[in-house]
């Protein structure tokens, strides 16, 4: 990974690009062939549908198409400034995104630190076993379980209840809907997270703890001095591109969990582009506010990479 | 060398014949459809069996019934003698559950239709004359004049019902589901469980203030959550109903179209809720509640009062009690009213055209004309018997008083409860269709569920039910983007006044932001649809 700034923004090869890269696929046309797929999907998926961003300018109607539909210039963006809910959504968007970044994001990195101190192979193993399941399970499955362990006959709530509180249904609380939100999402993320931090842990060159030791480093000096700085430009690349997604908060969670007594803390961008969207089709709005959302997080990648570049010498381009 | 060569030929011809395949896929698809010999009829006459090698493909949701015993409506005995009745090759495709409308709102965005849609035509957004003029389904005036004879003849001795199925326009726009008489309009209300208001020497609550009371008793009895109920039924004004001010359109004595949550009366509704909430008569969580939450706590006592369906709420209680607790009984509750002896002017009723489940024929029908006759055929007396009854001999019998379900619905020997067997014989629910009000009488086989429907009808809610009107293209645009705005913000803070998360000296505040909102905007234009409604001929 700390490479990769070198191999790719500075080139030290003599020849025209044109001739490596026919020598190159001469000699690994095989991987070539492998890539295809890869890039058939970028721009099928992803590149393709861009073009469909151009009814954002558009009152959009199905049936008459891109082609057919009248342009309205700015009104979408203009609709959706002025809206009653723009100053909430776009508060609960940033609240909910924020509070990920400071507590899901560092979470799989100290999961994974701690979970390289072990020397149990067996119960390492059960732990990132048992840590990864709730990734594989549904969406609606795992916002189907938090909602019975928040109601008031749950079993968070009995223990509450065991010391003493009030029982309550804890999604009702506009107030507790950002943590309960923050905290299964750790749970769900945390053990599926660790996996490229540990990986990067694997890589680190045994040499230098024996080092660290020699010069009387005990376990949290290593962790910090050697550990740390080893697997720094992961954290850091996961960090950028984490930025880059920082406004998208999924709608799935949010319209699984929200009921009218939590829409003021969370009502997130994502969910009003769906009740806009797919519920009241209004698709041209709808694309609009979308659009909105890619910029600023577009803008808030490049800055991070910027930033990162200046200050870390790791950076994704 | 040899074993490379070989893979290179075994894959190669793979994917030569799945590409192969896919191509002469598509092609016979659409040789068939478009190659079909078209229905030869004059245009007048109907005759069934149709003779037509088209296969015309139905969109419509499975109901969650038949959905037990079958995945596809075609491979229901109804479903099979429909298309052997009519002669025609249907394939249905059944959206999942769960997010119908989102299937919905993508599939009409597609090129590629399904020949007819099932769905709620009237709802949509934009209304249906939007739809008619985006070229998604068909205006269906001629089609019905050259091919319907059924239908048109059923429109033309029911002008009420011909001019709520169509646009201002003079639309039609979809076969729709009609109910046949005024009592099959009327399917939910208030129930509570008699065997224990019985047991604490309680009569059956009427106005607001008893209910108050019972649910007070109820609760000093030890009763964990007296009163729960999906808040969704407010739409319909029960409990909010007794206050006038529902939580929707409604017409006023003068006939004006008013919105329910703006009047000055809602304060005193959500006052009279707000201390329900806070003595725990009122289920705490009734922001976040889903039906089956109240069923089994119902069932269990720790609810004594809710709303519900005569049939799925009264019916399936009695028959899973009737065995295990014989002392259990839950009767209907009339609409709650302020003043004894007053009648509510409101409570659930349905106006005569159901728009669930209509049938729409879409922009993409190829064979327009056996679409037509196949839908009209629901409309004629045999049909009519077959999508209300079923197959007779089978799941009906005909005597002298019409028809009569056999065993094999009203006490399966399969054990099938009487809905589900009923859901493999008729289309059950709703769907293009004339209901019979012999159906229900029959459906409604405990006298609770009898008496319910006579309670629950005894209101004024018909003169306060507003028309099927409808919005210009227009209007209504603006008008979903304004009813959706106010129904989210209503509903948002009818939960925190009634919690008692916001004090209701905000009653005020509240009722300017509706108007911020642009309620006066969107009354215009109710009230403008409306006239138009009236001078529809």
């Amino acid at each position: 990974m700390r490479n990769v700034k070198n191999n790719i923004s500075k080139p030290r090869y003599s020849k025209p690009f044109s001739v490596r890269l026919k020598a190159d696929f001469r000699r690994n046309k095989e991987l070539y062939l492998l890539l295809i797929p890869l890039i058939a999907f970028y721009i099928i998926f992803k590149y393709v549908p861009m073009y469909g961003s151009v009814i954002a300018f558009q009152d959009f109607s199905p049936r008459l198409g891109i082609t057919g539909s009248d342009w309205v210039g700015f009104k979408n963006f203009i609709d959706f400034f002025s809206d009653k809910s723009f100053i909430r959504i776009l508060k609960n968007t940033v609240i909910i995104s924020f509070s990920s970044l400071i507590f899901c994001f560092p979470a799989p990195i100290i999961f994974a630190l701690l979970m390289n101190e072990l020397r149990s192979k067996i119960f390492t193993r059960s732990v990132q076993t048992i840590t990864y399941l709730p990734h594989f399970i549904s969406m609606v499955v795992i916002c189907g379980l938090i909602r019975r362990f928040t109601v008031d006959t749950g079993f968070i709530n009995d223990i509450i209840a065991f010391f003493g509180g009030t029982r309550s249904t804890m999604l009702n609380n506009p107030k507790l809907f950002v943590p309960i939100y923050i905290i299964s999402e750790i749970w769900q993320g945390l053990g599926w997270g660790s996996i490229i931090y540990l990986a990067a842990l694997t890589g680190v060159d045994q040499q230098l703890y024996e080092a660290a030791m020699i010069d009387g480093a005990g376990r949290w000096k290593q962790t910090l001095h050697v550990t740390i700085p080893a697997i720094m430009p992961t954290v850091v690349i996961m960090f950028i591109l984490k930025i880059g997604n920082i406004l998208n908060v999924g709608y799935e969670k949010i319209i699984l969990l929200y009921n009218p007594l939590t829409y003021e803390t969370a009502d997130v961008i994502s969910s009003f582009v769906y009740r806009k969207g797919l519920l009241e089709q209004n698709w041209g709005y709808s694309a609009a506010v979308g659009m909105f959302n890619s910029v600023i997080n577009f803008i808030l990648l490049i800055a991070a990479n910027k930033l990162s570049k200046k200050y870390t010498e790791t950076s994704l381009w | 060398m040899k074993k490379t060569n070989l893979l290179r030929v075994v894959s190669l011809t793979t994917v030569l014949a799945l590409a192969a395949a896919a191509v002469s896929g598509c092609g016979k698809s659409n040789t068939a459809s478009e190659h079909g010999s078209g229905v030869t009829l004059s245009d007048g006459e109907s005759v069934y069996p149709v003779k037509s090698d088209d296969t015309l493909t139905v969109w419509v949701a499975l109901n969650d019934q038949a959905k037990q015993n079958y995945t596809n409506m075609a491979e229901t005995p109804f479903g099979k003698a429909w298309l052997e009745k009519t002669g025609v090759n249907i394939k249905f495709i059944h959206p999942t559950s769960g997010n119908v409308s989102e299937q919905f709102n993508l599939l009409t965005v597609s090129k590629d239709m399904p020949d007819v849609i099932l769905y709620d035509w009237y709802n949509v957004s934009g209304g249906p004359q939007k739809y008619i003029d985006d070229g998604t389904i068909l205006p269906l005036n001629d089609i019905i004049d050259k091919y319907s004879p059924n239908f048109k003849a059923y429109l033309e001795e029911n002008p009420d019902v011909a001019r709520a199925v169509k646009t201002d326009e003079g639309n039609y726009y979809v076969y729709p589901f009609i109910r046949g008489d005024e009592k099959l309009t009327v399917s939910c209300g208030p129930i509570v469980r008699k065997d224990i208001l019985d047991e604490y020497g309680l009569k059956v609550p009427e106005t607001i203030d008893e209910w108050y009371n019972t649910l007070k008793t109820c609760k000093e009895h030890g009763t964990a959550t007296p009163l729960s109920f999906l808040f969704k039924f407010e739409k319909n004004g029960v409990f909010s109903g007794a206050y006038g001010c529902p939580n929707s359109f409604f017409l006023d004595d003068d006939g004006n179209v008013q919105y329910g949550p703006a009047q000055d009366s809602a304060k005193d509704y959500l006052a009279e809720m707000n201390k329900w909430y806070k003595e725990g008569l009122l289920d705490n969580n009734i922001s976040s509640l889903e039906q089956t939450d109240i069923d089994s706590r119902f069932l269990t006592g720790d609810v004594v009062a809710s709303i519900g369906y005569a049939g799925s709420s009264i019916g399936t209680y009695l028959t899973n009690e009737k065995n295990s607790n014989p002392s259990f009984n839950v009767e209907a509750a009339p609409n709650p009213v302020l003043k004894k002896g007053e009648k509510s002017d409101f409570g659930q009723k349905d106006n005569i055209y159901v728009p669930q489940n209509s049938a729409a024929i879409t922009a993409s029908c190829k064979n327009i004309e056996l679409a037509a006759r196949f839908l009209d055929y629901a409309y004629s007396e045999e049909g009519s018997l077959l999508l209300n009854f079923g197959i007779e001999g089978e799941s009906y019998e005909m005597t002298e008083d019409g028809p009569v379900y056999t065993d094999l619905i009203t006490n399966n020997p399969d054990g099938l409860t009487m809905s589900q067997a009923l859901s493999h014989y008729m289309m059950l629910g709703s769907g293009p269709y004339v209901q019979n009000v012999q159906y229900i009488d029959q459906y409604y086989q405990y006298d609770q569920q009898k008496n319910a429907l006579k309670i629950w009808s005894d209101t004024n809610a018909a003169a306060h039910k507003l028309p099927q009107t409808t919005f210009t293209s227009e209007e209504s645009k603006s008008a979903a983007t304004i009813t959706n705005n106010l129904s989210t913000y209503v509903d948002e803070m009818w939960m925190k006044f009634i919690t008692g998360i916001e004090p209701l000296d905000k009653f005020d505040e509240y009722q300017a932001q509706l108007k911020q909102l642009g309620l006066e905007e969107v009354l215009g234009y109710y009230d403008a649809a409306l006239k138009r409604y009236n001078k529809r001929n």
